[in-house]
């Protein structure tokens, strides 16, 4: 017998099908008979499948069907009262329907085999995204189930252009993958292009959509994050309409979007409420992206090399408190910072309940004790503090990290060169960032195109134009359309003469 | 051959900043000792100079569209004197792009890091350098986009807490004894605004519909009144005294006091003209490594940034024997010989090409 197709012989199927669901206790093999004659077998997984509906969408109907129809073409899926029923005809098809949960119908005689969209199992609710909140806005984020976010999504953007491809990714265990895009707004050959980067993925398992992320990435060495990823629907559907496309594994709430560009992970859906406060709190969260990065390695550099730059009183003051501690102040800045990184690691794995054992451990004993007893001085105590508020004003997560990571080799930096040092390590960062592209698009691309409309300001929404981040056409915003040749660059245009 | 990775913008950028960075520092005191008060406009004799350079790029550009000099000079001088023109070519790149290290160097140990080895300071400027040439002109390109602005508003910046200790009467008597004085007196940033022919180098990159000529002239315009304004505030500050002093520009950041709070900006202005500097030293870093790399004829210049590098940080090192030399050396030798091969052998290449287009080209399009 072929393997790989499903024979018209019943018990044969079957004799190739049970040795693949040996020693599974939930596949369930149910044989059933169709006038008391025709064999026939429904196969499913026990907790996957809506129970209820399999019988009386299945069972019932089967148990009423003559001999003639049911082995009549077409009539048993055109007949049963089942929404979504697919004629598989490849074993291994069969296969991954019953491990998907919807469950198949074999029937003796035919060479196909029916799978029933039943899939059914209990998912989280909806519930409030936790890493992305905001004050004003929806506070939906999606679930693990790839099914009810590309419904949500469906029901965000009504469009017929969103179109929501799935293929596999994962050798031993494939996860479901959907891309995500608005045929009409998305860059030309960008579906193309992360189409072919997921199916050239190589790798055992996709748990999660930061796996994929990895693999997907232009530059897997960068520290920087090249995909966004965000469980907002919301910010998803406000970056399709900016003619990006997104990727939603199955297992995961987390979507990820590309390309990505700098100023994206910078960007809050609250900025769009208001012009005033969006365009300050951007210029704050320039400006404590900034203090993330450079503020300890300032203080280094200003208090060993450069003490003549801070004003005589403070210099007193800041002298006074440094006359008892034993350390210089590089390791001062780099123990304080080691022992704030540490309290935040520390801060994710435990338990709600012992979580104020490690706010008082790091408030008393790091703080207060470590200044009395004469350790560190205050001052390196707030830049640390201030450093630390700045990195958790990054709206993105994944931008703060290479902060916060980068943070350590400029201290060493200042600390052996003073602010040359300083420099030299910011003027590194921002060459790296200048070489680097996501998905063929520099990653300091502007929100909008030729304009710093939506990046350094975010000005008022009537004069943002709708020519949007990088979509195929650059819609006006009276609805008429501007053609204009957009480049699509290759992804190994970066850096060759 | 590939096209728009840079923008008529981002070429303005980094020829401006080329030519500005080291001439900020060493225009002001030789310009003191020939024109004395006249000092404050004689940059402006230099425009000439500027806009010779950029012609010179522009035309040599338009004849051989889409390649550096090194690239059509086997061309224009045939195959042997090609390369050896292009070894003057390499040499010079090198030379520029050493004793701008040097200055860096020099300044940085004696101003702030003393007693750092000279070696480590070269060191690691160069290699951040090196990444960015081995980048590209995309990301030169797109770096002074960030730099430049910074480093230019926060130089003017500090340099409006002068205001209210210039003193306009220093510019008094008006041209004394004649223009003469004034235009001696402007040899040196002559030849620092020669430097715009390294534009050769980069105006392939640019898209074919941009105006890149009127980008280079406005540079030229940009860079003489950012050296005017240089020269003024030194000699508004130190009248007749700037010619005595090293780096007058720095004693003047050095000098701003406002408030009792914002005091010797040196460290901050030291720290934003570094990152001007790493642009001027990777422009001509990359100008050295893509000659090279044109003149044995190797398919990708990347390869050859780090030894190039390595070149570049050792003639520095051994250009000098001490900071007095080098400052005697940028106000008198140098000039000459940035005019010479920025001006001089490009107008030459430049006549050769006319002279062979000439008879060839009846149908050749003019611009």
């Amino acid at each position: 017998m072929d393997a790989t197709t499903l024979s018209p012989d019943l018990s044969a199927n079957l004799q190739s099908l049970q040795p693949l669901f040996a020693d599974s206790s939930d596949v369930v093999f149910h044989p059933l008979t169709i006038e008391g004659s025709l064999h026939a077998e429904l196969i499913y997984v026990e907790n996957l499948s809506n129970l209820q509906r399999v019988e009386w969408g299945i069972l019932t109907p089967l148990g009423t069907m003559s001999r003639e129809d049911a082995l009549t073409p077409g009539h048993i899926e055109t007949t049963l009262p089942v929404g979504k029923v697919t004629v598989l005809c490849e074993q291994k098809a069969a296969v991954q329907s019953v491990l998907s949960g919807n469950p198949i119908l074999l029937v003796d005689g035919l060479s196909s085999a029916f799978s029933f969209g039943l899939a059914e199992w209990s998912q989280r609710a909806i519930e409030a995204p936790p890493g992305e909140n905001v004050i004003r806005g929806p506070h939906e984020a999606f679930n693990e189930t790839l099914a009810t976010n590309l419904a949500t999504m469906r029901r965000r953007v009504r469009s017929t252009e969103l179109k929501t491809p799935q293929l596999t990714v994962g050798l031993v265990t494939p996860t479901p993958v959907a891309i995500v895009y608005l045929q009409n707004l998305a860059r030309p050959g960008l579906v193309e292009e992360v189409k072919n980067r997921l199916q050239s993925v190589r790798y055992e398992q996709i748990q999660e959509s930061g796996m994929l992320e990895e693999l997907l990435q232009d530059q897997p060495y960068s520290l920087f994050p090249q995909l966004l990823s965000t469980e907002r629907p919301d910010v998803v559907a406000s970056h399709l309409l900016e003619g990006r496309v997104a990727i939603f594994t199955e297992g995961t709430p987390f979507v990820l979007i590309c390309p990505g560009n700098f100023y994206s992970f910078i960007q809050s859906p609250e900025d769009y409420d208001n012009m005033f406060k969006g365009t300050l709190s951007r210029w704050l969260r320039y400006l404590f992206m900034i203090i993330a990065l450079l503020l300890p390695a300032a203080y280094v550099a200003i208090t060993t090399y450069h003490q003549e730059m801070i004003p005589t009183v403070l210099l007193l003051t800041i002298a006074k408190t440094r006359e008892q501690v034993p350390f210089p102040a590089l390791v001062e800045a780099l123990l304080m910072e080691l022992m704030f990184e540490a309290l935040r690691e520390a801060g994710l794995r435990l338990p709600k309940q012992v979580g104020a054992a490690v706010s008082i451990v790091g408030a008393l004993v790091i703080g207060q004790a470590a200044i009395s007893a004469g350790l560190v001085t205050p001052p390196m105590v707030m830049v640390v503090a201030i450093t630390a508020i700045a990195s958790f004003m990054i709206p993105h997560y994944a931008l703060s990290i290479p902060f916060r990571m980068l943070r350590f080799p400029i201290m060493l930096l200042s600390g052996m060169l003073g602010l040359v040092g300083l420099v030299l390590g910011f003027a590194v960062i921002v060459i790296h960032l200048c070489g680097m592209k996501s998905f063929g698009v520099p990653y300091f691309s502007l929100q909008r195109p030729q304009s710093l409309a939506d990046t350094l300001v975010r000005a008022p929404s009537r004069l943002l134009s709708r020519r949007l981040f990088l979509s195929a056409r650059n819609e006006k915003k009276q609805g008429q359309l501007k053609k204009q040749p957009a480049a699509a660059q290759g992804r190994n245009d970066h850096g060759n003469q | 051959m590939e096209t728009s990775k840079l923008s008529a913008l981002q070429l303005m950028l980094l020829l401006f900043i080329t030519v500005f960075t080291t001439a900020e520092f060493v225009v002001p005191a030789p310009t003191a000792l020939h024109a004395g008060s006249d000092m404050w406009f004689a940059p402006i004799w230099s425009i000439p100079a500027g806009i010779i350079a950029c012609g010179l790029a522009y035309r040599l550009h338009r004849l051989y569209p889409g390649q550096n000099v090194m690239e059509f000079l086997p061309q224009l001088l045939g195959k042997i004197p090609g390369k050896l023109v292009g070894l003057l070519i390499v040499v010079s790149n090198l030379q520029i792009a050493s004793l701008v290290l040097r200055e860096y160097v020099e300044y940085i140990m004696g101003s702030f890091l003393d007693s750092t080895p000279m070696i480590v300071i070269a060191a690691t400027v160069i290699l951040v350098c090196a990444y960015a040439v081995h980048g590209g002109v995309e990301v030169l390109g797109k770096c002074s986009l960030i730099f430049v602005p910074l480093a230019v508003i926060t130089l003017f910046v500090t340099l409006l807490f002068l205001l209210p200790d210039l003193e306009v009467r220093n510019a008094l008597p008006f041209m004394e004894n004649g223009p003469f004085p004034s235009i001696t007196g402007s040899y040196v940033s002559q030849g620092w605004l020669s430097e715009l022919w390294v534009a050769t180098f980069f105006l392939p990159f640019l898209p074919a519909r941009s105006r890149p000529l009127r980008a280079m002239v406005g540079t030229v315009f940009v860079t003489v009144l950012s050296l005017v304004l240089i020269n003024s505030v030194s000699l508004f500050l130190f009248g007749v005294l700037t010619k005595e002093l090293n780096y007058p520009i720095l004693v003047a950041v050095r000098y701003v006091s406002y408030t009792n709070f914002i005091e010797h900006m040196e460290a901050a202005g030291m720290a934003v003209w570094v990152l001007a500097l790493i642009l001027k030293l990777s422009v001509f870093y990359y100008a050295s490594v893509v000659s090279t790399a044109r003149l044995f004829s190797l398919p990708n210049y990347q390869p050859l940034t780090l030894p190039i590098g390595g070149v570049i940080m050792t003639t520095a090192l051994f250009l000098f024997p001490n900071r007095e030399t080098m400052a005697k050396f940028l106000s008198t030798e140098a000039p000459v010989i940035f005019l010479s091969s920025n001006i001089l052998l490009p107008l030459l290449l430049w006549v050769i090409a006319e002279i062979r287009r000439k008879p060839a080209g009846k149908g050749a399009p003019s611009s």
